[in-house]
């Protein structure tokens, strides 16, 4: 028998807590004010139907693509999809705006998003459990403590890991520079080593940039243009330089090349990062040795361990293939992988984890009817990056299906940059990740 | 408990027997519809676990359409401008319009990576939600 303080112990751990919980919150408890007072925004679990289609549906991982393609399957399928997410966290954690937290204009807590919503408007069944194995066979996913849960089809979103360099192996150097590229405590860590810079002007930032591809291609840039402007500002005579190990900026070249210059940062293209002592605070690279007074080495990235520890990154041991038709495992039928682990022609981010969910939603519905997915989805990918503290631009690409490559192409005539930042931007932006994130969580 | 998707196969299993009990009631002959007869009853017998005939098909546009949400809100409404409710017509002009504007902002720039029937396709779609 269950005494009732272990009960509330156990609820508070499962995913039955998850429901309820969270709602302190920034970000939720913004969420939950809208909600109340906009109309009908979106559907109620109540409201969902039976469309016939039926099927066991498990996905792995609780971000922007996990998130969306749990939220889109309930919501595009009904009843007879039964749908479960399994999650290691209790909330996800914003990456997009969280540049934002190091010129103090966020907190951590803002940019928090529960899985309330998922459950008690979309009747997704979520559990947070670390996945311990997979059996694509017997289709089935096991979690640490042995529960079991078969599937028909399986969805796994874990994101990105990052490769670990000489001389951050252990977690006391990782602690000492981190890479604060997946937003959480090395966030506020980062933060609070930038206004523990001198008064003086003596000291220097020091980041470096993995080659391409990596998680959100303009954000790097976003970062040394942020940290480089609230510099400025509190600790004027600092030094902002960029070691970038690909030939120029990867993404919004106008935008940044012009931030760069209005910041005065360093930019060093082809610098790759080889090493890193962390006694003397200095980076050994393909090219001279550099010091700083903090160090934010963004590490080269690969798909969450999950894959690789289950024979999924088969594209060159870093990535998953996939059909982006519907997103299945080139290797393992049944399985499919979203967002940034996928290895596909588009951009590593958010906004785009977000279509490719519903492009794999809703190619799992066609396929538990028996139907073949949608022969010419599109997806796009569309993004504001502060430049200042105040002002912003943005990047758009719409992506087709070219059935010859088969791959998503960007149509020439809807990819590009704003002419411009400005704060008009800068107010859009906010508006935009509400609504990317109300699509995606709420 | 035994699955949907199993109980779908069984009645079509079900049916597949019952056409094969007709089928031996049915008169000499007619040897070459027998035939084919037979052929529908193996056709249905072997059909896959999922396999389900009784769904309808999505509806058109709806996937197209959900490029919309991640600024417009789900299923286009909440978010940075409401495009739940407008008629098909009122869709499908801005979309052009916002095509041909001189020097494009975000949205003009994103109109311009649909076709004129992929357009066509999303603003009848969206037209239909309220």
């Amino acid at each position: 028998m269950i005494k009732r303080r272990d009960f509330i112990k156990w609820v508070g751990t499962t995913g039955i807590g998850l429901a309820a919980g969270g709602y302190g919150m920034g970000a939720l408890a913004d969420e939950k004010k809208k909600r109340t007072s906009s109309t009908s925004s979106t559907s109620s679990a109540s409201a969902l139907t039976n469309t016939g289609i039926s099927g066991r549906v498990v996905v792995i991982g609780g971000g922007m693509g996990g998130a969306t393609v749990a939220k889109y399957l309930r919501l595009w399928g009904g009843i007879g999809v039964s749908v479960t997410l399994i999650e290691r966290d209790a909330s996800y954690t914003s990456n997009i705006m969280s540049n934002l937290v190091l010129n103090g204009s966020r907190a951590v807590s803002s940019l928090q998003y529960g899985y309330g919503n998922l459950s008690s408007r979309y009747g997704v069944k979520v559990v947070k459990g670390e996945v311990s194995s997979i059996d694509p066979v017997g289709r089935s996913v096991t979690v640490l403590g042995g529960v079991r849960y078969p599937y028909d089809r399986l969805v796994i979103a874990p994101g990105v890991d990052f490769d670990i360099l000489p001389g951050l192996e252990t977690a006391a150097a990782q602690a000492k520079v981190p890479h604060a590229w997946k937003a959480g405590p090395q966030t506020t860590a980062l933060r609070n080593m930038i206004t523990a810079m001198p008064t003086n002007g003596s000291g220097v930032f020091v980041m470096s940039i993995p080659a391409k591809p990596y998680r959100c291609p303009p954000g790097p840039y976003e970062r040394a243009c942020i940290v480089a402007d609230w510099l400025n500002k509190n600790r004027p005579g600092s030094k902002v330089i960029v070691l970038d190990a690909n030939p120029g900026i990867t993404a919004e070249v106008n935008a940044f090349t012009a931030g760069f210059s209005l910041h005065g940062i360093e930019y060093r293209p082809n610098t790759t990062v080889l090493s890193v002592d962390t006694s003397t605070m200095t980076l050994h690279t393909n090219n001279v040795d550099v010091q700083g007074t903090v160090l934010n080495v963004i590490p080269p990235h690969r798909a969450g361990k999950v894959l690789a520890a289950n024979g999924l990154a088969d594209a060159g041991g870093r990535w998953s293939s996939v059909d982006v038709l519907s997103y299945e495992s080139k290797v393992a039928p049944g399985i499919h992988i979203i967002g940034d682990a996928a290895a596909t022609t588009q951009p590593k981010a958010g906004h785009i984890a977000n279509q490719e969910a519903k492009i794999c939603a809703d190619a799992i519905l066609r396929l538990l009817s028996g139907r073949a997915p949608d022969p010419s989805p599109h997806t796009n990918s569309a993004c504001y990056s502060p430049i200042t503290a105040t002002t912003a631009s943005w990047l758009t690409a719409n992506f087709a299906y070219d059935p010859v490559s088969r791959s998503m192409v960007p149509v020439p005539a809807s990819s590009g940059e704003a002419t411009a930042r400005s704060t008009g931007n800068f107010s859009e932006m906010n508006k935009w990740f509400t609504a990317l994130m109300g699509d995606t969580f709420a | 408990m035994m699955r949907p998707v199993v109980r779908c196969q069984e009645h079509l299993r079900g049916a597949a027997m019952m056409l094969a009990a007709n089928n031996t009631a049915i008169k000499k002959g007619v040897f070459m519809k027998k035939r084919a007869l037979r052929g529908l009853v193996l056709a249905l017998a072997s059909l896959p676990a999922f396999a389900q005939t009784t769904t309808s098909a999505p509806p058109a546009g709806r996937l197209l359409a959900s490029n919309c949400y991640q600024c417009h809100g789900t299923n286009g409404s909440g978010g940075v401008e409401n495009i739940r409710g407008e008629s098909v017509s009122e869709i499908y002009n801005e979309l052009k319009e916002m095509q041909r504007k001189s020097t494009p902002k975000m949205m003009d720039m994103h109109a311009r990576g649909y076709t004129d029937a992929e357009i066509k396709l999303l603003a009848t779609y969206l037209s239909t939600l309220r």
